[in-house]
């Protein structure tokens, strides 16, 4: 059986496709103009280098910005939910999950089974979203990927003492002007980034077995200054890319509806009892 | 040398008796600014090693302003008592009393008079914000982790981070009289709550007449009843006498030093004034008269002989702080008189009506009443709880008064009393005085929402416009 | 007397020569790039526009919230200031100044003679400012100066339900992406930052004349909302750039300064 889980957010979009228990080929594509080109675009490209076209798909979840306008999806699931299931499936023991995307950041708790326990997002404002660096790395005058390794080496990271996205890119600017060495601002970009989502994730409360997701935990720039404020180490994903978390929880929810749609196809409504439950 | 506690519930407290021990010693060095011997790091290495990590935490601005002459003899009289409190209050806990976290609106004599040992935790924001440069952001983002939005009061959440993560001793119960503010009040319900500690509550009046305050001085009484309950005794008469002479006798130097600041030049520093709150705080106690006392004789000495605070040649510009000031930056006042001339009047949460300092010593019915009295007069409080024309007529005052050329009004940004009332305040003001307004926002405790840099650059401003 | 007056602002900085007639040359500069390369830039323009040397120059000013980038020795001036004198020189009925600059909008009321009574800045967010026009012009793929003449009403507008100019730009894209015409999104954005300054006003009890300066008073787009939730008239001033007010009002401050002795 082949499970598709498909995620569009406001800066990537993922999908990721599992066989029985095991995930057989995912992709990560930048959005384009519509959540249903992402969708369409990033799922056949994942289809074509597994070698399978959408007639494979027995069930597809979307997830995401946009989601209930996935055609293809037969049905769309909340990211929170698609995000603690996925942190848990691909390592146990995860109790708390950090998710740093494009626009927003969330922390979201989960039992054993992986469904959510609590959760809080910002929304509402970049500061601590993938925006913010992204605006970093404008005024650092470097790519988003290349942000991470700036840093190293930084011997006195700055402090940044705006809040404001905006007025951030600004006081970074000045202090380029004034000759600050850009390996100190880019650590103090980092510890920004880690005070910022230290409080968001203090409101819900640090559990043990806590994971890092989305397109900011490929920073490890940001990852160890996380790790430094939280005081916490965070469990692997495995081989788990953190940015397809959540494309990975829906392909799991796609797997759980299309079982249970079987179940209830075998056991029909006011059903007749004699009847055995053939589906495992 | 003295012995420091290494207990983990005395960090804050042995902070502050250090501090207080390393200024003194700083103090009678011969030097007048750090660079004077080469910098920070150069006197951190000549100061004896149980200074250095305290040193190591003290804003280097705040130092630096301590050592200018004018400034000095506050600054020693400030370390002195604060060392002394310090060395007291651990000898309280040593002896077992029990501790009563209380709000800065009540003064302490009650307590002192069984022979509780009380912590303002406001005082432990403030304190904390004004000497070191983390200020009390760890207690205010512990309190956040804990749910509370980072738009309510910070100055009860300074001190209430640092009881959650125990750098404080253990309360035995909170006090809280329910001026001006429902915020506040939930604070303390949460931590009584949190600590399975009991809550003593005294209901304070909108109003500020004869009724409310026979209501006040029931509920003083309740308080008292409800403090002997957690004393385990009865609360002795003499010695709360005894403690009402010191607070009065405080109480008539700080109207003494009001009066005085009303004259032009004026003869008062500015960096002291948020930090005179922590010793209104401990009105009560030999310390608190001793460095209001102290303080009386540096600013009478000045206006004697007609002196001002600000450097010669420059024009005195009179400014009165319309609501509360920053905690985080004490040299910021020292700066405004040194680089634009501009004094430091008056503010509201040290604005203390004139019987401020009259407790009838005569028997407990008394004392009681001139206990509530004060609880109802209290600088800040009273403002914000009662009605616009309280705050309103007592800025027109003010502004009269103290010949002021300004008002400035850093509003912390948490308090909706304030704000509610901003612009109102400020165009009668205008109006009956025609003294202009400055209206920004700010943390009072959080230097992270408006940075020392900001007031600053904020303060440019304002000054290029006249 | 030549007084040269530079502004330093946020997106762009602006120089102003003035000479006993009025101003003799102008310049706006964009800041791209190191700060103090675009001073002398901008400083360059002007004094050759002005034909000029900048030694011929008697006195030097400077303001803006870049002001310290100004290589060469200035007196520095108060922004507040400088807008109020200008506006006050050029148009002596002003009574409220609202400056919409590239990051920062200031309401200031002044009186008769042109002295500051009152004045709030937006210093702690960057919503319904140049700034975020400029990401939204690149997000519509319009001009900057186009979205001026987008004057539409406001229930026929795209609806901007965020103030900030990071998410902002979100707004715009799923706007784009649900099929509305980008023109009604513009317009859509001169209503909110027309809104969003017009708070401004009201803050500080803003009363006829008011007059807009900046940047993002060249839209009319967002002057016509103003007026609209105002109900009252923004003026323009029409014999000045609206862009430089700040650099006029330094070179003016510094000019009353010297004369005073």
């Amino acid at each position: 059986m082949i499970y598709v889980g498909c995620d569009v957010g406001s800066l990537s979009g993922e999908a990721v496709i599992i066989e029985d228990d095991a995930i057989v080929m995912h992709d990560i594509i930048r959005v384009r103009t519509r959540p249903e080109q992402t969708a369409l675009e990033v799922t056949q490209k994942a289809l074509a280098k597994a070698k399978m076209s959408f007639d494979d798909i027995d069930y597809c979840v979307s997830t995401g910005y946009g989601r209930e306008k996935i055609p293809f999806a037969q049905s769309s699931i909340s990211e929170i939910s698609c995000h603690g299931r996925g942190a848990q499936w691909a390592n146990p023991s995860v109790r708390t999950i950090i998710d740093i995307g494009g626009q927003d950041a969330k922390v979201i708790r989960v039992d054993k089974y992986g469904y959510m326990v609590d959760f809080v997002m910002n929304d509402k404002c970049a500061a601590g979203t993938g925006r913010f660096l992204e605006g970093m790395a404008r005024v650092l005058g470097v790519e988003l990927e290349d942000l991470a390794a700036l840093s190293s080496g930084a011997t006195s990271p700055v402090a940044l003492t705006k809040t404001c996205t905006v007025l951030s890119q600004f006081e970074v600017l000045y202090m380029l002007n004034d000759g600050v060495d850009k390996i100190n601002i880019a650590a103090g970009i980092n510890r920004a980034m880690a005070e910022r989502i230290s409080k968001l994730a203090k409101r819900v409360g640090i559990r043990e077995g806590v994971a890092i997701t989305g397109g900011v935990a490929k920073n490890f720039a940001v990852v160890q200054s996380l790790i430094e404020v939280l005081g916490v180490e965070f469990v692997s994903l495995g081989d788990v890319d953190p940015q397809i978390v959540g494309a990975l929880g829906a392909a799991l929810f796609a797997k759980e509806r299309w079982q249970k749609a079987r179940q209830r196809e075998a056991t029909p409504a006011g059903g007749n009892k004699d009847t055995k439950n053939v589906c495992t | 040398m003295a012995e420091y506690s290494d207990r983990k519930d005395r960090t804050i407290t042995t902070r502050w008796q250090i501090t207080g021990d390393l200024a003194k010693f700083i103090l009678t060095q011969d030097l007048t600014h750090l660079d004077d011997w080469g910098g920070k790091e150069a006197v951190r290495e000549v100061l004896p090693e149980h200074y250095q990590k305290n040193f190591d935490l003290v804003q280097t601005d705040l130092v630096n302003c301590l050592l200018e002459e004018k400034n000095r003899k506050t600054a020693m009289g400030f370390a002195e008592c604060m060392g002394n409190w310090g060395d007291w209050f651990h000898s309280q806990l040593d002896q077992g009393k029990k501790v009563i976290y209380h709000y800065f609106v009540h003064t302490i004599e009650p307590m002192l008079a069984l022979d509780l040992a009380p912590l303002c935790l406001e005082v432990l924001s403030g304190l904390s914000a004004a000497l070191y440069t983390d200020g009390c952001e760890e207690g205010i983002d512990t309190m956040h982790a804990e749910g509370y939005p980072d738009h309510l009061c910070s100055s009860n959440m300074g001190g209430a981070g640092f009881l959650l993560k125990g750098y404080v001793p253990q309360p035995d119960a909170f006090l809280k009289g329910t001026t001006p503010c429902d915020p506040s009040n939930r604070v303390y319900e949460y931590l009584a709550h949190k600590f399975n500690a009991p809550l003593i509550v005294v209901e304070t009046p909108y109003y500020m007449n004869e009724r409310a305050l026979k209501f006040l001085t029931n509920e003083m009484k309740r308080m008292i009843g409800k403090l002997e309950k957690i004393a385990g005794k009865k609360i002795d008469e003499d010695k709360l006498r005894e403690s009402i002479k010191l607070s009065n006798e405080t109480g008539e130097y700080i109207l003494k030093i009001q009066e005085l600041r009303k004259l032009v030049p004026c003869p008062d520093t500015g960096w002291h004034r948020p930090a005179d709150t922590i010793f209104t705080a401990q009105m009560g106690t030999p310390f608190s008269r001793d460095y209001f006392k102290g303080l009386y004789e540096v600013v009478k000495e000045r206006a004697d002989k007609g002196q001002g605070v600000i450097p010669e040649g420059k024009k005195e510009i009179r400014l009165a702080w319309g609501y509360t000031w920053e905690c985080f930056d004490l040299p910021f006042f020292n700066w405004l008189e040194n680089k634009h001339g501009a004094i430091y009047t008056e503010d509201c949460l040290t604005l203390f009506p004139a019987d401020y300092a009259m407790i009838d010593t005569t028997n407990m019915e008394t004392m009681i009443e001139g206990l509530a009295q004060r609880l109802m007069q209290v600088p800040m409080a009273r403002q914000a709880m009662s009605w616009s024309d309280t705050w309103i007529n007592d800025f027109v005052d003010v502004a009269r008064a103290y010949k002021i050329d300004a008002l400035a009004i850093g509003g912390h940004m948490a308090c909706k009393h304030f704000w509610a009332l901003n612009k109102l305040l400020t165009d009668k003001v205008k109006e009956k005085t025609g003294v202009p307004a400055l209206r920004f926002e700010m943390d009072m405790m959080d230097k992270r929402f408006t940075s020392p840099s900001e007031l600053k650059r904020i303060m440019d401003d304002f000054f290029a416009t006249f | 007397m030549l007084i040269l007056g530079c502004d330093v602002g946020a997106i762009t900085t602006k120089t102003v020569i003035f000479g006993d007639d009025g101003i003799v040359a102008y310049d706006i500069t964009a800041n791209n790039g190191n700060l103090t390369k675009v001073v002398e830039k901008s400083v360059d323009n002007v004094i050759s526009k002005a034909g000029v040397s900048l030694d011929g120059i008697d006195v030097k000013a400077g303001t803006g919230m870049g002001e310290r980038y100004i290589p060469f020795d200035h007196i520095t001036e108060g922004i507040i200031k400088c807008l109020a004198v200008a506006a006050h020189r050029i148009h002596p009925h002003t009574r409220t100044i609202v400056d919409m600059g590239g990051l920062v909008t200031t309401a200031i009321s002044i009186n008769e003679k042109g002295k500051v009574l009152e004045y709030r800045t937006s210093d702690k967010c960057a919503s319904g400012c140049g700034f975020f026009l400029r990401l939204a012009a690149q997000a519509l793929e319009m001009k900057v100066e186009d979205f001026g003449k987008l004057i539409l009403p406001y229930e026929e507008s795209a609806h901007m339900g965020t103030q900030c100019a990071v998410f902002g730009e979100s707004e715009i894209v799923s706007h784009i992406n649900d099929g509305v015409e980008p023109e009604k999104i513009a317009a859509g954005i001169n209503h909110s930052l027309g809104r969003s300054v017009t708070t401004m006003i009201n803050r500080i009890g803003g009363i006829k004349d008011i007059v807009a300066t900046g940047g993002v008073a060249k839209n009319k787009g967002v002057i016509r909302a103003i007026e609209e939730t105002l109900g009252m008239e923004v003026i323009t001033l029409s014999s000045i750039d609206e862009q430089l007010l700040g650099a006029l009002g330094a070179a003016l401050c510094a000019q009353q300064r010297v004369q005073q002795g």
